[in-house]
C-alpha cells in the first residue's frame, strides 16, 4: 500500500468514483422532473397532490373529448407541418449553396441565417405583431406558421450543413458527368445519402414550431395553439389534464428519437 | 478560361439557391427587427428611453434578469463541465444512452418542463414530502412562486444548452494528453488547469454564451414559476404590450433588451477569438 503507484491509484479511484456520483447525481436532476408529471397524470382527484391519493384516467379521457384541447393540437399540428416543410426546403437549398459555389462567404451567410438564434423570442414577437398588424396577418394560422419558419431555419440549416460537409460531392458529379442532370444528380444521389440528417432536422424543426409559444401568443388572437392553452390552462386551473397532455408529449418525444437514433446508427451527437 | 467560367457559374446558382432563405429571412426577420428599432427612435417615442432609464422599477428589472441570468449560467456550468468529462470517457454504447438521457429534456417542451417543476415544488410535491418525512421542516414550505423556483426551472431547461458544446469540445481532446501530462510529472490540478480546461475553453465559451443569451430572454419559467413575485424583462415587455396595450413602451423595452443581447454575445465572441489567439500564439512559440 506504500508503493506511491498504488496510492495514486486509491486518489484516482476516489476521483473517478466521486465524478461518476456527481454526474449521476445530475442525471437525476434532468430526468426526474419530467418523470413527476407520470402519477400526477393518472391521479383520480383534480387535486395536484404528489403522490395522487387515487388513480384514473380521466384527464387522458378530458383532453381526447375536449374540443378546444383537440382543436389547439390540431392547429399546432397544420402551423407545425407547414413551418417544417417551408423550414426544410429553404434550409436544405441554403446549405446546398453554402457548401458548394460560395465556400469564402459560407461563413458570413451562415451566421446571418443564425441570427434568429440569438434574439429573444419576445423580441421577435413583438416585432412581427408591428409587422403582421399593418398587413392584416394578426390572428391568421399562417402568419404564426411563417413566423415559426424563421425560427427553424437555423436548427435545419445547422443539421443540413454538417450532413453535407460530411456527404462526398464526387458522387455527385460523378453522376453528372455520366450524364444525369443536376437536378436529377441531386435528387438520386445526394438527397439519399443525407437522409438521416434531412428527417433530424425535419423532427427538430417540428418540435420547435410545436413547442413554441411566444410568437404564437402574440399572433394569434381569438384562437389558440396547443402551447398557448397548455400555458392558459397552467396560469388559470391548474388540472391535471395537462399532466396527461405533457406525458403524451414525452411519449411521442421518445418514440421519434428512437427511431432517429435507430436511423443514425447511434450518432447520438449527430441530434444534438 | 473555362474553369473560372464554370465557377463563376457554380458560384451564380449557389446564389440562386441561397436567395430563398435570405428572402424570407430579409423580410420576415431583419426587417420587423429594424422597423421596431427606428420606430423607438421616431418622434416622441423617443423620450421612452428617458422614462425607461429614469424609472427605478424598469432599471430594477433589468438588474434582475441580468443577475438571474449569472447566477443561470453558473449553476450550469458547474454542473455541465464535470458531467460533459464523465459522459467522454464512457464507453460508445454509454455515450448513447448519456446523450439520450440529455437529450430527452433538451427535446421535450418548455411548458412540460415548466410545468413538471409546478408539481415538483407543489405544497403537496415530492420535495416538500420528503423533507416533511426527513423531519426538516415540520409544515409544507413555499417553495414555487419564489426566485428559487424560477432559478431551479431555468437551470434545469437550460442545461443541456451548456452540456453539449462542452462535451462536443472535451471530446475531441486527445486521451495520451493525460497521460503524456502525467508522465511529465503535473499533478491532477495542474492537467485540469493547464490541459483540460484550455483544450475546452472554446466549448466552455460556447455553453456560456447559449445559456446567458437564452436567459436574458427567458419568458415562460419566469410567468408560471415566479407566481409575480419575480419581475424580469420578457415579463415586463408583455405586460406593456399584452395589459397596458402600450405597444411603444414595448418596442423600446425589447430593444434595450436586443442591445443587452448583442453586447453580451459579442463580449463572449471577443473572448472566444482572444483564447484562440492566445492558444496558437503558445503553441507557435
Amino acid at each position: 500500500m506504500s508503493h506511491p503507484l498504488s496510492r495514486l491509484k486509491a486518489s484516482e479511484w476516489l476521483s473517478r468514483g466521486l465524478l461518476s456520483a456527481f454526474s449521476w447525481l445530475v442525471f437525476l436532476f434532468l430526468v426526474a422532473p419530467l418523470l413527476v408529471v407520470v402519477p400526477i397524470s393518472f391521479s383520480g382527484g383534480s387535486y395536484l397532490r404528489f403522490p395522487p391519493d387515487s388513480y384514473s384516467v380521466r384527464w387522458y379521457e378530458t383532453y381526447f373529448t375536449s374540443q378546444s384541447w383537440i382543436d389547439a393540437t390540431l392547429l399546432s399540428i397544420l402551423v407545425g407541418v407547414v413551418a417544417t416543410i417551408l423550414s426544410v426546403a429553404l434550409g436544405f437549398l441554403f446549405a446546398l449553396g453554402i457548401t458548394r459555389g460560395l465556400r469564402s462567404w459560407s461563413g458570413t451567410l451562415e451566421k446571418v441565417a443564425l441570427a434568429p438564434m440569438i434574439v429573444p423570442s419576445i423580441v421577435y414577437s413583438v416585432s412581427m405583431y408591428s409587422l403582421f398588424s399593418d398587413l392584416g396577418l394578426v390572428g391568421t394560422w399562417y402568419g404564426i406558421a411563417l413566423a415559426h419558419t424563421v425560427l427553424c431555419l437555423p436548427f435545419v440549416i445547422i443539421i443540413l450543413t454538417a450532413g453535407l460537409k460530411e456527404y462526398d460531392i464526387d458522387q455527385e458529379t460523378a453522376a453528372i458527368g455520366l450524364g444525369a442532370s443536376r437536378l436529377v444528380a441531386i435528387r438520386r444521389i445526394t438527397i439519399p445519402q443525407i437522409r438521416s440528417s434531412l428527417l433530424s432536422a425535419a423532427f427538430l424543426a417540428f418540435i420547435t414550431s410545436f413547442d413554441e409559444l411566444v410568437v404564437a401568443m402574440f399572433l394569434s388572437s381569438t384562437f389558440g395553439t396547443l402551447p398557448k392553452k397548455m400555458f392558459d390552462n397552467i396560469r388559470l386551473q391548474i388540472d391535471p389534464t395537462i399532466a396527461a397532455v405533457s406525458v403524451l408529449e414525452i411519449v411521442m418525444i421518445v418514440i421519434v428519437m428512437f427511431v432517429l437514433l435507430r436511423m443514425n446508427k447511434g450518432k447520438a451527437s449527430r441530434l444534438a | 478560361m473555362n474553369l473560372r467560367f464554370q465557377a463563376t457559374k457554380a458560384r451564380t446558382s449557389s446564389l440562386v439557391l441561397v436567395s430563398p432563405a435570405l428572402v424570407l429571412l430579409g423580410l420576415l426577420f431583419f426587417y420587423p427587427i429594424l422597423l421596431l428599432f427606428f420606430t423607438t427612435l421616431e418622434g416622441e417615442n423617443i423620450g421612452n428611453y428617458a422614462q425607461v432609464v429614469n424609472s427605478g422599477t424598469s432599471m430594477q428589472v433589468f438588474l434582475n434578469t441580468l443577475r438571474i441570468a449569472a447566477i443561470v449560467t453558473v449553476v450550469d456550468l458547474v454542473l455541465a463541465y464535470p458531467l460533459a468529462i464523465y459522459i467522454s470517457r464512457l464507453s460508445p454504447a454509454g455515450k448513447a444512452i448519456a446523450l439520450f438521457l440529455v437529450l430527452i429534456p433538451l427535446w421535450t417542451s418548455q411548458l412540460v418542463r415548466t410545468y413538471a417543476w409546478m408539481v415538483l415544488l407543489g405544497r403537496q410535491g415530492p420535495i416538500n414530502n420528503m423533507l416533511i418525512w426527513l423531519g426538516v421542516i415540520d409544515a409544507p414550505i413555499r417553495l414555487a412562486n419564489s426566485e428559487f423556483a424560477v432559478v431551479a426551472g431555468m437551470t434545469h431547461i437550460l442545461l443541456p444548452y451548456m452540456l453539449l458544446p462542452i462535451y462536443n469540445s472535451v471530446s475531441k481532446i486527445d486521451n495520451s494528453l493525460f497521460d503524456a501530462a502525467r508522465g511529465l510529472g503535473a499533478g491532477a490540478f495542474s492537467t485540469f488547469t493547464r490541459v483540460l480546461v484550455p483544450l475546452s475553453i472554446q466549448g466552455v465559451l460556447a455553453g456560456v454564451s447559449l445559456v446567458l443569451v437564452l436567459s436574458l430572454g427567458v419568458f415562460i419559467m419566469p410567468a408560471l414559476l415566479g407566481g409575480g413575485r419575480v419581475p424580469v424583462i420578457a415579463l415586463l415587455i408583455e405586460q406593456q404590450a399584452g395589459s397596458f396595450l402600450n405597444w411603444a413602451m414595448a418596442g423600446t423595452l425589447s430593444a434595450i433588451l436586443m442591445v443587452i443581447v448583442m453586447i453580451t454575445f459579442l463580449i463572449i465572441k471577443f473572448a472566444t477569438r482572444m483564447f484562440v489567439r492566445g492558444r496558437i500564439d503558445v503553441a507557435s512559440t
